[in-house]
């Protein structure tokens, strides 16, 4: 183990860019991103439950504010999005004052809000989507066999709307592990930061950004792998006999 | 020593779809072990009949009573409703209505869509709801297809799952809304043979069809609807064999 | 013999092609500019930043203008964000950069540099309140310290201080002061006369400085800010080095110097 060690010190000192320094600086762009990804993601998805069901309430008062965050944050860039977070929120007079401080005075904290925010909303959009293509005539079932509005949400719309929303929201993950690129821009050491940092240093956007290109494709790769399975189990009610 | 209700009973159904009146006032009682087949052109409204009775349509005016037990109505700005949505539960759960488009829930296997409802409707332990269903699908002629999805099954055997998940509720009264309208002639006859079994059985049905064999020969009374009215009603026998108004002659006459 | 002597017209032709050649070999050899462009990243007040009007003005921007004039060329002011600037200069986005760029030894390995034309310290900036007297690795352990990424404060502040404090690396030296006011930074490390400018006589007036100012070691801090040119463009600079020299002899760049530095 010592002389596997050393022979990878000894490689890595032979390149002047992926010394064991630069490399933990991607290690730490790494764990950032997957954190800032998969924090957001889960955040969103189990809000979007409740708001998608909301969405298509006939109450004015539940599906109008619902449309509007919708709305809101799926018709502003992300970008403007957790400038807004990250820088607005010390406009707020004596916020530096308050509890919150110590959550927001970081960057991370803002942009998870942004990213969860923005998530959220999309993820919102597709169940809704997804629910209100369900088919009605299964619906009508339900209730001819006694099934409460409640008990026939529980049993037989989301579980058919959600089996419908996997490819789409499959897309939407994807679209967020790329979409958390952005967070350099507020100093987040994430894998984009980290490549950043490199070229800046070393004048090698090549090394630097190529690096990081494989790395977020191989994540990609992951998540891809990840739906292909659950497509498998749960779409296979669609599946032709074989 | 009162009389066993009868179980279903409606009086004087009326109802309108905007200006249109497409019930005018129709009134039905089915006794214990009736098959009353609905028979009537497009447009008579005898699949809103239907759908009156278990109140998957919200009748404007009449009386609905099931197992001698009365629906409460209220009037809302939207119109009647009903009163107590528990009672509309309690009272579908004895109901089960059969569709022209099976309407077997897809994410679920012919099995799980058989125990769903007296699961989670009646409160049946697991065990027994499963138990119960496999003699259904034995009843059914489809064992072997228990773990199939809807969808991957033929028209003819997803109409016979719909059946068997229309037995495993036990109803008082079976409601078939066109059960082989949208069969392909040869698969037909498997889910008319199903039904001819049920009603030898004693099973209260009203059927909604077109198929003037199956009302001929099984049911204990044919109505024949017009643009919302009951024009004859009476044995098969009668209406079908000497039918009285010139509308339902000119509708039984073959057409080619 | 006769054979041999080139007659009139060919001795005409013959000297006019020598002397185009000629010509020619020194345009080549000197790449003569009779216009070029200067890459400048701004806001980095007071070197390069903006007039209420949009008007970029500046020490570098005045200086620049200087050197073009003593020099006899046009010169036209290309801004370009600081992560990109050499690139920029080798993909001939611009011909030269002047934008208070450090002259060192990793840079020199890409670029051209000219003398030096200026060399301010660097200086740490904290809030007025706070409470830091010196700036050891012990006294700004667990700190945020902000720098600009890229720059020699970036790398000076990175290898002495990267592991034991935050380090925030902002993409300009705006984003760096804005998170400075909003405090969500403990300090941070840039140019002195950068930081004067745009903390300690902007309008908060609540800003100190900590420590001494900073011009070592030499790894870091280099020679001081150069022009930058593409390193086939040794004649340019050339005439750059020659301006520089004639400004400061005839007291020009004491005035520019003056115009922005004051008392200094």
């Amino acid at each position: 183990m010592e002389a596997l060690i050393n022979r990878l010190e000894a490689l890595l000192a032979e390149n002047s860019i992926f010394t064991l320094q630069t490399l933990s600086y991607y290690g730490e762009g790494l764990s950032t991103t997957v954190q800032l990804v998969f924090i957001s993601l889960l955040i969103g998805l189990v809000a979007a439950v409740p708001l998608a069901i909301g969405r298509g309430s006939k109450r004015r008062f539940i599906k109008w504010p619902i449309f509007a965050y919708t709305y809101v944050f799926r018709g502003t860039p992300l970008l403007i999005q957790l400038y807004l977070i990250y820088y607005g929120v010390v406009f707020v007079d004596g916020i530096q004052e308050t509890w919150l401080w110590v959550l927001l005075k970081e960057p991370f904290v803002p942009a998870l809000v942004a990213f969860t925010l923005n998530t959220a909303a999309y993820t919102t959009e597709i169940f809704h989507g997804a629910i209100k293509a369900t088919p009605k005539g299964e619906i009508e079932a339900a209730r001819a066999y006694g099934m409460s509005p409640a008990l026939t949400l529980r049993r037989i719309v989301l579980p058919s709307a959600f089996r419908r929303a996997l490819p789409a929201y499959g897309n939407e993950v994807i679209f967020m592990l790329h979409a958390s690129a952005i967070a350099s821009v507020v100093t987040i050491m994430d894998l984009t930061g980290a490549a950043r940092f490199v070229y800046a240093r070393f004048y090698a956007p090549f090394d630097a950004f190529l690096f990081v290109a494989a790395i977020y494709l191989c994540l990609t790769f992951a998540i891809l792998y990840l739906f292909r399975y659950l497509e498998k189990k749960l779409l296979a009610h669609l599946q032709p006999m074989t | 020593m009162a009389a066993t209700p009868i179980p279903l009973e409606v009086r004087n159904i009326k109802k309108r779809f905007g200006d249109t009146e497409v019930l005018k006032g129709l009134s039905l009682h089915a006794h214990k072990g009736d098959v009353i087949t609905m028979i009537g052109a497009s447009g008579s409204g005898k699949s809103t009949f239907l759908r009156c009775m278990n109140l998957l349509e919200q009748p404007d005016e009449g009386d609905l009573i099931v197992h001698g037990e009365e629906v409460r109505f209220k009037t809302t700005k939207r119109g009647r409703e009903p009163a107590d949505w528990k009672q509309v539960v309690r009272m579908r759960a004895r109901l089960s209505m059969v569709f022209q488009s099976f309407n077997l829930w897809a994410h679920m296997t012919l099995l799980e869509n058989i125990i769903e409802a007296p699961i989670y409707v009646l409160g049946k332990p697991k065990k027994d709801a499963i138990e119960h269903a496999n003699a259904l699908l034995e009843r059914v002629g489809l064992s072997h297809r228990a773990d199939a999805y809807p969808a991957q099954m033929s028209g003819g055997q997803q109409q016979r799952g719909a059946i068997a998940r229309a037995l495993a509720m036990d109803p008082e009264v079976m409601l078939f809304d066109e059960p082989t309208s949208a069969l392909d002639p040869e698969l037909v006859g498997d889910v008319l043979k199903v039904m001819h079994d049920l009603a030898d059985e004693g099973r209260t049905m009203i059927v909604v069809t077109h198929e003037m064999g199956f009302a001929r020969d099984v049911s204990s009374q044919v109505i024949y609807l017009h643009q919302g009215l009951i024009e004859e009603s009476g044995a098969p026998a009668d209406v079908l064999g000497n039918p009285q108004s010139p509308r339902l002659k000119q509708f039984l006459a073959p057409k080619y | 013999m006769t054979r041999l002597m080139p007659s009139n017209t060919m001795k005409k032709v013959l000297s006019l092609s020598i002397l185009s050649l000629a010509v020619a070999a020194t345009s080549a050899q000197a790449r003569d500019y009779d216009e070029i462009r200067i890459g400048v990243d701004v806001p980095y007040e007071p070197m390069e930043y903006r007039t209420p009007d949009g008007e970029l003005t500046g020490f570098d921007i005045d200086l620049g203008n200087a050197l073009c004039a003593e020099i006899g060329i046009q010169c036209e002011w290309v801004v370009q964000g600081w992560d990109g600037i050499i690139p920029g200069l080798m993909a001939r986005k611009y011909d030269a950069i002047m934008s208070s760029m450090t002259i060192n030894d990793e840079r020199r390995e890409q670029v051209l540099f000219s003398e030096p034309y200026f060399t301010p310290p660097s200086a740490w900036f904290a809030p007025a309140t706070s409470e830091l007297e010196e700036t050891t690795e012990a006294s700004l352990e667990d700190l945020t310290i902000g720098v600009q990424r890229g720059t020699l404060q970036d790398n000076y502040v990175t290898d002495m201080y990267g592991d034991v404090a935050d380090v925030n690396r902002y993409a300009t030296a705006d984003d760096m002061v804005l998170d400075m006011e909003a405090e969500r930074l403990d300090i941070l490390f840039l140019d002195y006369p950068v930081g004067k400018a745009t903390l300690l006589d902007s309008n908060n007036r609540n800003y100190k400085v900590i420590g001494d100012m900073i011009t070592e070691p030499k790894a870091y801090f280099g020679d001081g800010f150069g022009i930058a040119f593409r390193q086939r463009d040794e004649a340019l600079a050339e005439k750059f080095n020659d301006a520089l020299e004639s400004l400061e002899e005839d007291g020009t760049y004491d005035e520019i110097h003056q115009r922005y530095f004051g008392e200094e």
